[in-house]
């Protein structure tokens, strides 16, 4: 490639995954939204866009029609536009987000978000949090799926490319291809750059999703601390350009929008659905994070349950996983997620080993900080609400669905665990923090209604 | 009826307010404490953040490759090396590797780089480089016995074209 061409490629591979927020905000531009701020919506519409982008690709590649940029990212846009019709117009007294001035612990609490996507952006840009895994496996992959024009069965049927785990969901991949497909080739720095991308969308949709569950501030502090948890762990453990960061931001927003009241209206639950199929479409384990986000949720949940619930939180997932699925088993390549032996062939004395080993792991990270800080803001919100038991709950399942894959393998599991551990504990932390916020005092009042409010209080001919 | 300033009484509007006021605190003081937890936890993390960062005097600068601070091992090496031979490898060339001193494993660390790096050419992954490939790519130090015409080559390993037999 020429001089300055890699630049360039790289800025237009950039600006092709700015088609996602277009292809999503169809559906973040509905009223049922409105109680959402502008940049809430915005980063909401690129995980949303993410999502159906991929399904898309997906279906495209089982159905054998081959991948078009403009035709993709206007499939999902359109279909962005019809899910709007699943959605009721928001009540009446549902006031839109009011724009009020941040309050000193908003701003101190938004500069420590931006100071923590900084340094993981400057971390990424100097080459010292990019992941090996970039060039192993979601590079090669995006690479051939591009030049392919769709997901290529061939490729992944290699035997000598096995190490590349071809049952691996598609989202991450189907992305890379996607914008690589507009640029005309994978520029490895632009890639890695999704990392502190990601974690900066998360920045501007967090706090929004979580003001609707706790009170303002509490809502920009417990983001602020999110954002710094992922910050720390993805420059730690090299995470820039592979699945974790993907999976994470997923994970985030399905949580954070369903533990709080948002998650009991449509809006919220055919969100939380969208980013449920994102989680479960990112990496493998996604997928007993969604299943257990959604046990909790219909647990947790006293209210009669109803079928529209059900199938706005578990239909985008089936048709995401589900196409992706039916791809694999048309074209011979594989019938479910690769798994590490036979289910239930574990080796139980091994525990402590295991046991011992992810403590090391996790310590391995600055004294275990970055997870030892959730917990003491969680023992020092001292959540009473229920909202704080969807969070705990994923967090406990997933501890234990990894203590459960750990216990298979090899024989000596040491090396595996220690390359692996420090990221796929790493939402175990952000979720006690979202436990804490979840499970907090009740949201803020609008201040139109504080007034109201007050001057019945003071006129004594009203009540 | 007019509302006036008059002396507390428990059961009053001012004697309710000053109890309230008195549980709030203890509420109050607690959300501070939460606040104040989650914002030095947050500034505590950034700080512990920057000990990856390279020294200050390459904050700035554009890496050589993707992997300039990481733990990667030899990434760096292989990433370079690679993207600097990738002219000298031919579009949908044969390529096989091997290593001096032979180190199957380091060969086939080189072979997934390869895959990523040398796109649009053909990866051999037998484990014994084939008789006749249009390239061989040898990691580590030159072959004491060339395999061929030296197309390329640095510190970190060299590309030959092999001698035809």
């Amino acid at each position: 490639m020429e001089a300055g061409g890699p630049l360039r490629a790289g800025h237009v591979w950039l600006a092709a995954l700015l088609l996602l927020p277009a292809a999503g905000a169809p559906l973040l531009v509905h009223p049922a939204f409105r109680p959402l701020s502008r940049f809430c919506r915005a980063g909401l519409s690129a995980g949303v866009g993410a999502v159906l982008v991929s399904t898309l690709m997906t279906w495209c590649a089982f159905l054998r029609i081959p991948w078009s940029v403009p035709a993709l990212a206007a499939g999902a846009a359109c279909v962005a536009a019809l899910l709007r019709f699943l959605l009721r117009a928001p009540a009446r007294d549902e006031p839109p987000h009011s724009g009020r001035r941040p309050t000193a612990m908003v701003a101190l609490a938004a500069v420590a978000a931006a100071a923590a996507v900084a340094v993981a952006l400057d971390a990424t840009a100097t080459g010292a949090a990019t992941s090996v895994d970039l060039l192993l496996l979601w590079g090669p992959k995006a690479q051939a799926f591009a030049a392919a024009r769709t997901i290529d069965a061939g490729f992944l049927a290699t035997p000598a490319l096995d190490y590349m785990n071809r049952s691996y969901p598609p989202l991450v991949t189907n992305l890379y291809a996607f914008a690589t497909m507009a640029a005309g080739g994978l520029p490895w720095g632009a890639a890695t750059l999704c990392f502190p991308l990601l974690l900066g969308a998360l920045a501007l949709s967090l706090p929004g999703l979580l003001a609707r569950a706790t009170r303002r501030d509490l809502a920009a502090v417990a983001s602020a601390l999110v954002i710094a948890v992922i910050a720390f762990l993805g420059v730690r453990f090299e995470i820039a350009g592979n699945g974790d960061m993907p999976l994470w931001i997923f994970e985030a927003l399905a949580v954070a929008a369903l533990s709080g009241p948002f998650g009991k209206d449509r809006a919220g639950a055919l969100l939380s659905g969208l980013f449920l199929a994102g989680a479960a479409t990112a990496k493998v384990e996604g997928l007993p994070f969604a299943a257990a986000s959604l046990a909790l949720y219909f647990l947790t949940r006293r209210r009669r349950i109803s079928l529209s619930d059900v199938a706005l939180l578990t239909v985008p997932g089936a048709a995401a996983l589900g196409s992706w699925f039916l791809f694999g088993a048309s074209r011979g390549l594989f019938l479910g997620f690769r798994g590490f032996g036979r289910p239930f062939e574990i080796f139980p004395e091994r525990l402590s080993q295991v046991l011992a080993t992810i403590g090391a792991a996790l310590a391995s990270a600055s004294g275990a900080l970055p997870f030892l800080l959730p917990a003491l803001f969680l023992a020092a919100v001292g959540p009473r609400r229920r909202g704080a038991l969807l969070p705990l709950g994923v967090a406990a399942v997933l501890c234990g669905f990894f203590l459960f894959t750990y216990l298979h393998g090899g024989p000596d599991p040491k090396e595996w665990i220690f390359w692996t551990a420090g990221r796929i504990f790493a939402p175990v932390a952000f979720l006690l923090v979202l436990s804490a916020a979840a499970g907090g005092p009740p949201p803020d009042r609008e201040p139109e209604e504080s007034l109201s409010r007050t001057a019945a209080a003071n006129d004594p001919g009203i009540g | 009826m007019p509302r006036t300033m008059h002396t507390a009484r428990p059961g009053g509007p001012e004697g309710a307010a000053r109890l309230d006021s008195s549980r709030r605190r203890p509420r109050g003081e607690r959300r501070a404490a939460a606040h104040a937890v989650g914002l030095i936890g947050a500034i505590l993390l950034t700080a512990a953040s920057l000990q990856k960062l390279p020294p200050v005097r390459d904050l700035l600068r554009v890496p050589a490759t993707p992997f300039d601070y990481t733990q990667a091992g030899e990434a760096v090496q292989i990433y370079l090396f690679l993207t600097q031979a990738a002219p000298f490898v031919p579009e949908r060339a044969s390529v096989s590797f091997s290593s001096e001193p032979r180190d199957r494993a380091r060969e086939v660390r080189w072979k997934q780089f390869a895959q990523a790096l040398l796109i649009d050419r053909r990866i051999c992954w037998a484990p014994e480089p084939p008789a006749r490939t249009d390239v061989l790519i040898v990691a580590g130090a030159r072959p004491p016995v060339p395999p061929g015409d030296l197309l390329f080559e640095t510190p970190y390993g060299s590309v030959w074209k092999p001698a035809a037999r």
